[in-house]
């Protein structure tokens, strides 16, 4: 976390070689990734997921009862 | 002794899901492989589970399993037989069931244009909000590459889009508060 990388000089040297976009450009451009990304996110689940959890569940704490269903 | 950790890490996983899922179709572009990609991070999380540190970050710690499978597997896939990136991304930028939003799709098009490294960073830090420090240690980089590879991404979309500072946006600020606002918890 604290890890200081020797890569400041990488970053400043990105600023210059990319201009950087307004902060409205870059705000609309994250909207739109968002808006993206949360429809991805709110797609339906498969339910092999669900299964597969169980099953994973199921396997390795045996001894332990569930509470669960 | 894993007993209660083990069902806040089943509880955990269930949680992540969707997020792992949609991090795996934004990187691979295809939502059959996506599923796959996030099958074999489940698993990999279950069996490793004494690998991970309770009290960090359990999503970061997902998606860094999610993206080393991915990338490896690609790498492989690149050696083994030469793959049709565009046949790929094609499948996702068509799928049916996402054009309701009309104004996204060029956007996502546009996200597929990117190379995967940038689009990697992007999503990170842009759409799952996760720190720069976090996305460095999730794609196994130094800080600095993360944010000159979101600044370059970010840079090549407004290209791809032909959009421009000071330009009309479009009508898409509305909606998109609306289709933000459940995302953010």
């Amino acid at each position: 976390m604290a890890a200081d990388y020797n890569e400041r000089d990488d970053s400043k040297a990105v600023q210059l070689e990319t201009p950087n976009l307004s902060p409205s450009l870059q705000g609309h451009l994250g909207r739109q990734l968002r808006a993206a990304y949360s429809e991805l996110i709110d797609e339906p689940i498969p339910d092999r997921f669900s299964k597969l959890l169980e099953e994973l569940a199921s396997t390795q704490s045996e001894k332990s009862p569930k509470g669960e269903e | 002794m894993q007993d209660s950790s083990a069902s806040d890490l089943q509880s955990g996983l269930v949680g992540a899901v969707p997020n792992l899922r949609a991090f795996a179709i934004s990187l691979c572009g295809d939502v059959d492989r996506a599923d796959d990609l996030v099958q074999e991070t489940l698993v990999k999380a279950w069996k490793n589970i004494s690998s991970f540190e309770e009290g960090t970050n359990l999503k970061a710690w997902l998606f860094t399993i999610l993206r080393n499978t991915y990338f490896s597997e690609t790498r492989k896939r690149r050696r083994e037989v030469s793959v049709d990136d565009d046949a790929i991304h094609a499948r996702l930028s068509v799928h049916p069931e996402q054009q309701g939003a009309a104004d996204l799709s060029d956007f996502k098009k546009a996200l597929l244009e990117l190379g995967d490294d940038q689009r990697e960073a992007l999503i990170l830090v842009g759409a799952e909000g996760f720190s720069y420090e976090e996305a460095a240690e999730i794609a196994g980089c130094a800080i600095g590459t993360v944010k000159s590879r979101v600044n370059r991404a970010r840079a090549r979309l407004s290209e791809i889009l032909d959009v421009k500072d000071g330009a009309d946006y479009g009508p898409d600020s509305a909606s998109v508060a609306a289709i933000v606002a459940p995302y953010r918890n």
